[in-house]
């Protein structure tokens, strides 16, 4: 063996001594479905791995009562994500933008702290976990911080983690009456890296959503993992779902400003507006579920 | 570091470094060779092993992960010489060409059918988006998955 051993630690403890000690000399491993992408060549020499799965407090999906929130560890997968009855029932974009990412084979391992570390443009549950206004806990020796999901990457493929620190949870507030869905269109139907995606949350007061609080609108792979669009947020307040068309030209506006002069900007300029329509359908056919 | 793991119902134990990938210790450390890397980056499914009964792409999944894990790979299908269902299936359905797929793809439709033992066709298509073959067009895979499937429930249901 020319590389080094990789380390296996089973507690928090563990794990940032493990960090302290090889400061500037190791990988985490979450799932390793991004890692060994963009590792094809070996993790290189001198480099250790250590792996993160073996650590039970990072895993767990549950409600704490105590800060009226959804918590899930940051181990858990995107099967395990998207299979939950408590994210279907609390947090449904979270579990449709888990459902989407990549193949069964991929979802198996692929972990939703991982999916928010790479910081991808294109990652698929950023957006939904901006939309629903998380929290991700980050910790390191002795500290711990938390910082809202839309903040945690403010550039392609950086993030605000600092290095000796790791994203050990997701706390997604509960709000009455909420609703939210998901969108995303690839290039395929399968498997597929995400040209655009939409999550969407908001609060209701009836069926007919004439009343509308607290909306937030995320679109994802317009330059950073999760972009918040105030605009379409403010039709929603006035207009409800209704208004589809309003809520799709500001989207539409949002492309404008993200990617001006961009390739790709005539493209994602429609397919928002597609995205949107779509977005709104799921919205309105679920408001008589979500109100009591 | 050894990684101790179950492979194909017998334990085992096998060298992995912070670089060693589970396709790697699986062909170089084991010996198994039905195991094939195709992309390389977890799109092709041709690497797919089970890991605690779900399929994974060990193109991607580090080998210390295997620690404590039951991998099965195709050659764990078999029992006293008697080819799994799924296996029999792809043969009599012609759902095999150049063969280079087919130990990932069967595997993924065993863990299809233990979870759900009458899928629809799009429920197979869909659990099979991440194994991709380049020969067949799909039909004879999707009608050996769902023909397997039929036996499988019939064998199940036959009075003993």
């Amino acid at each position: 063996m020319i590389y080094e051993d990789p380390l296996v630690p089973s507690t928090m403890q563990e794990l940032q001594d493990m960090m302290a000690a090889h400061a500037g000399k190791f990988l985490l491993a979450a799932g390793g479905t991004d890692l060994f992408v963009k590792r094809r060549g070996g993790i290189g020499r001198g480099v250790i791995l250590i792996d993160l799965s073996g650590i039970g407090d990072l895993r767990g999906i549950s409600v704490r009562a105590s800060d009226n929130c959804l918590e899930i560890g940051a181990m858990e997968t995107m099967t395990s994500v998207s299979e939950n009855p408590l994210v279907i029932r609390h947090a449904r974009c979270l579990a449709e933008a888990a459902s989407k990412v990549g193949s069964w084979q991929i979802r198996n391992r692929a972990t939703i702290g991982g999916n928010t570390a790479n910081a991808s443009p294109a990652a698929d549950t950023p957006s939904a976990l901006a939309s629903l206004g998380a929290e991700v806990i980050l910790v390191s020796r002795g500290s711990e911080r938390r910082i809202p999901a839309e903040d945690i990457s403010k550039a392609t493929g950086s993030s605000e983690i600092a290095p000796n620190e790791i994203i050990s949870a997701f706390r997604i507030p509960l709000r009455e009456n909420s609703v939210s869905a998901f969108g995303k269109i690839g290039l395929r139907s399968e498997v597929s890296i995400a040209r655009l995606n939409l999550a969407v949350s908001a609060q209701v007061s009836d069926v007919m959503a004439s009343q509308i609080t607290n909306p937030r609108v995320f679109a994802g792979t317009l330059g950073i993992p999760a972009r918040r669009c105030a605009i379409a947020e403010d039709v929603l307040v006035q207009n409800g779902f209704g208004a589809c068309g309003e809520f799709c030209r500001a989207l539409a506006e949002l492309v404008d400003e993200a990617i001006p002069g961009r390739s790709t900007q005539a493209f994602k300029r429609s397919a928002i507006q597609a995205l949107g329509e779509d977005v709104s359908s799921a919205l309105l056919s679920r408001l008589k579920g979500a109100v009591m | 570091m050894d990684v101790h793991f179950t492979l194909n119902g017998e334990n085992m134990s096998a060298a992995a470094d912070s670089s060693t990938r589970l396709i790697d210790m699986l062909r170089e450390g084991c010996g198994i060779k039905s195991v094939r890397e195709g992309c390389g980056v977890g799109e092709c499914g041709a690497c797919t092993v089970l890991m605690n009964g779900d399929p994974i792409c060990s193109c991607v999944t580090p080998a210390v992960q295997a620690r404590g894990c039951d991998v099965t790979t195709v050659e764990g299908l078999e029992t006293d010489g008697e080819l799994d269902a799924i296996q029999e299936s792809f043969v009599t359905n012609d759902a095999i060409q150049c063969g280079f797929c087919t130990p990932g793809m069967i595997l993924t439709a065993k863990a299809l059918l233990a979870r759900n033992p009458s899928p629809s066709r799009e429920e197979i298509r869909r659990s099979i988006a991440g194994n991709i073959c380049r020969c067949t067009g799909y039909i004879p895979i999707i009608n050996a998955i769902e023909a397997a499937a039929a036996r499988t429930r019939e064998e199940n249901t036959a009075p003993l």
